[in-house]
C-alpha cells in the first residue's frame, strides 16, 4: 500500500492537477498496490499541492504556511512531491530563499530539458526563469494539469522514488502518449 | 466616408468568402472592416432607438441571448443580434456588415448581443450599453483569462458602463460587483437545485444582497414585483436560469404582454447546438456543444446509456486540454469515436478514467463521417466550438 496527501483537492485542481493522483494510482494498481489518501503530509509517499485560484490561495494562506517546514524536509530528501502553478510560486521561494524572476504573463505550451527527460506542459505564469525544478522525486513546476500522464520519464522517476516499479504502458497507451506529446510540440 | 468604405469592402469580402466557403467566412470581413473604420461597430449600434443590450459571462450567453431575442421579437420589435460564434469584435463587426446599410446604419429597434467577456471589457468604453445582462463567473478558459478574479474585473467593467444591470443573483461573484448595488437579480429558488447547477467560481466572501426580480422554479417563472408567474416547459436547471435572465431583462426593457411571454416560454426550442436534434443523411443526431468544464459536466449529466453511438470531440479551440481532467467522465463506459485536433489528449484522459475508446480520429471530418456510419439509433455528439463549426459545415448544417 502507498499513500498520498493532496491539499484541498476540491479547490487546488485548476486544469486537472489532481489527475496526477489518478495516473500514479492507475500504475500502482497494475502492480497490485493500493494508493490511499492520507491527511498527514509527513506520512505520505506522494504529496501534491495543485494550482488554485487567487481566492483559494488567499483563503488558505495560513494553512499553506504551516506546511513549509515539512516541505523543506521533503525537498532536502528528494521525496516524491509535486508543487504546481500557484503553489509552486508560493512555496519555492519559502523553501529555498530564492525568488523568481518575473516578466509579462506567458500562456503557452513549453518543453524543458531536465534530468527526468524532456518535460512538456502548459504554463500560464509570470515566472520567467524556472518552469521546472527537480530534486530526485521532488518537483516544482509552472506546468499545470496532469503532467505525469504525458511525461513518462518523469512519471517513472516519481514511481521509483515511491519504491514502485516503472509504469507498464500498453502499446496502445504508449502510442497515445506519443501522439499527445507530438500534438503539444506541433501546436 | 471611412464607414462607407469599410461597409462596402466588408460586404464584398463577405460575399466572396462565402462563395468559397459556404456557411463560413465571417472573421476576415469583420477584421478588415474594423481596420478600415474602427468606430463602425459603436456608431452602428448607437443609432438604434431602443439601445444596446449586452449579454456576457462565462456560460449561458448564447441561450440567454436567444431567449431574450425571442421574447422581444414576439412583441413586434426588430432585434439585431449576433450568433454565438461571433461574440468578439471581428465577429460583431461581421454581423453588422451583414445587416447594415452602406452608410453603416442598422434598421432595427434594439440590439441584443452576446459578448465575450474578455473582448467585451476591452470594447466597453466605446459601446453605449443600455442594459448589461451578466450570467455567471466560472473557473473557465484559465489559459486565456488566468484566474476568475480577472473575469470578475471584466464583468465589472462591462456592468459599469451600462445604464442598467441584470445579473444572476445566485452567483456570489456577481452579487459582489460594484455595479450590483442597483442591479436587478434573477435566480433559482431552490437551494438544492442551485448546488446541482454550475460550479460558480470559488468565492469565500459574503453573498451580496440583490433585488430578486425573477425566480425560476422547476414549474414556473415568477416575476416577483408584479406577482406574476408563467408556466415553464421541462428544462434542465442550467437552461431555466438562462430563461430567468432573459425574462428579467425583458421586464427592464419593455412592459411585456403576459400572453406573448407565456407563448414564448411554452414553445422554447433548443439553441444552436445546445441539445439540438438534426438529421444528417437520414441519420438523427443529437448535438451538444461543450465549451468548458461546467458545460461538459452538465451535458454529460444528460447522457444516458441509450445515447449510442457516442462521439466526443475536442477541437483546436481547446488550447490547453488539461481542463478535460477536471471533468468527471465516470458515468461513461464506452465512447465510440473521439475526434478533433485534441482527440489524443481527450482519449488519454478517458483511458485513465477507465473508459473504452473505440476509435480516435484527429481529423474532425473523418471522425464525423466514421461516426455517422456507425450502427445505432441515438447518435449523440458532444463537441467543442471548433469541432462543432467544422462538422456542421461538413454536414451542410452551417447557418
Amino acid at each position: 500500500m502507498k499513500s498520498y496527501f493532496s491539499f484541498k483537492p476540491e479547490h487546488f485542481n485548476n486544469n486537472g492537477d489532481q489527475g496526477n493522483i489518478d495516473v500514479i494510482g492507475h500504475f500502482a494498481d497494475l502492480q497490485n498496490v493500493d494508493l490511499v489518501k492520507t491527511d498527514v503530509l509527513e506520512n505520505a509517499d506522494f504529496v501534491l499541492f495543485g494550482d488554485a485560484s487567487q481566492a483559494a490561495m488567499k483563503h488558505y494562506e495560513d494553512d499553506l504556511g504551516d506546511f513549509v517546514e515539512s516541505l523543506k524536509l521533503r525537498l532536502e530528501n528528494g521525496l516524491p512531491t509535486l508543487l504546481v502553478g500557484s503553489c509552486f510560486e508560493l512555496f519555492w521561494p519559502l523553501l529555498t530563499g530564492v525568488g523568481f524572476e518575473r516578466s509579462a504573463r506567458v500562456s503557452e505550451f513549453r518543453s524543458v530539458s531536465s534530468e527526468a527527460g524532456v518535460i512538456l506542459g502548459y504554463r500560464n505564469s509570470t515566472v520567467s526563469n524556472d518552469d521546472f525544478i527537480i530534486n530526485r522525486g521532488f518537483v516544482g513546476t509552472t506546468f499545470f494539469g496532469p503532467v505525469l500522464s504525458i511525461n513518462p520519464e518523469l512519471l517513472n522517476r516519481i514511481l521509483l522514488e515511491m519504491k514502485l516499479e516503472p509504469a507498464r504502458w500498453t502499446g496502445q497507451e504508449q502510442a497515445l502518449v506519443e501522439r499527445v506529446r507530438s500534438d503539444f510540440t506541433d501546436g | 466616408m471611412r464607414a462607407v468604405l469599410a461597409v462596402l469592402i466588408g460586404k464584398l469580402l463577405r460575399f466572396a468568402v462565402r462563395i468559397i466557403r459556404p456557411g463560413g467566412g465571417s472573421a476576415l470581413p469583420g477584421l478588415v472592416a474594423n481596420r478600415i473604420a474602427p468606430g463602425l461597430l459603436g456608431s452602428a449600434l448607437h443609432s438604434l432607438p431602443m439601445g444596446l443590450v449586452v449579454v456576457s459571462g462565462s456560460a449561458g450567453k448564447s441561450s440567454t441571448t436567444h431567449y431574450l431575442v425571442s421574447l422581444l421579437q414576439v412583441h413586434g420589435l426588430r432585434v439585431f443580434t449576433n450568433n454565438s460564434t461571433a461574440n468578439i469584435r471581428r465577429g460583431l463587426v461581421a454581423s453588422v456588415l451583414k445587416e447594415a446599410s452602406l452608410l453603416g446604419r442598422l434598421d432595427y429597434d434594439i440590439a441584443v448581443l452576446e459578448l465575450d467577456e474578455g473582448h467585451g471589457a476591452k470594447m466597453a468604453d466605446e459601446l453605449d450599453v443600455s442594459l448589461a445582462l451578466l450570467t455567471n463567473v466560472l473557473s473557465d478558459q484559465l489559459d486565456r483569462f488566468n484566474d476568475p478574479a480577472d473575469v470578475i474585473l471584466m464583468l465589472e467593467k462591462i456592468g459599469s458602463v451600462a445604464s442598467k444591470v441584470v445579473l444572476n443573483a445566485d452567483d456570489k461573484n456577481l452579487t459582489q460587483l460594484n455595479c450590483a448595488k442597483n442591479a436587478v437579480g434573477f435566480g433559482i429558488l431552490d437551494e438544492n437545485e442551485r448546488s446541482g447547477l454550475f460550479e460558480y467560481a470559488l468565492n469565500f466572501g459574503e453573498h451580496g444582497a440583490v433585488n430578486m426580480s425573477v425566480i425560476a422554479t422547476p414549474q414556473e417563472v415568477r416575476i416577483t414585483a408584479q406577482g406574476l408567474s408563467f408556466d415553464f416547459p421541462d428544462l434542465p436547471a442550467y437552461q431555466r436560469i438562462n430563461v430567468a435572465g432573459a425574462v428579467a431583462a425583458l421586464y427592464e426593457i419593455i412592459s411585456p404582454d403576459e400572453a406573448l411571454v407565456q407563448q414564448v416560454l411554452s414553445n422554447l426550442k433548443p439553441v444552436f447546438a445546445r441539445n439540438e436534434p438534426v438529421v444528417v443523411k437520414g441519420v438523427p443526431v443529437q448535438l451538444k456543444l461543450v465549451q468548458n468544464p461546467s458545460s461538459f459536466q452538465l451535458n454529460l449529466g444528460d447522457i444516458q446509456p441509450s445515447n449510442t453511438p457516442l462521439m466526443l470531440m475536442a477541437g483546436s479551440d481547446i488550447h490547453d486540454p488539461s481542463w478535460l481532467w477536471t471533468v468527471d467522465f465516470s458515468k461513461l463506459e464506452k465512447v465510440e469515436v473521439v475526434g478533433g485536433r485534441n482527440a489524443a489528449a481527450l482519449a488519454l484522459r478517458l483511458m485513465f478514467a477507465g473508459i473504452e475508446v473505440q476509435r480516435i480520429e484527429a481529423d474532425p471530418l473523418k471522425a464525423a463521417d466514421a461516426f455517422l456510419n456507425l450502427p445505432g439509433s441515438n447518435h449523440t455528439i458532444l463537441f467543442s466550438a471548433d469541432a462543432m463549426r467544422r462538422v456542421r459545415r461538413h454536414w451542410g448544417l452551417a447557418k
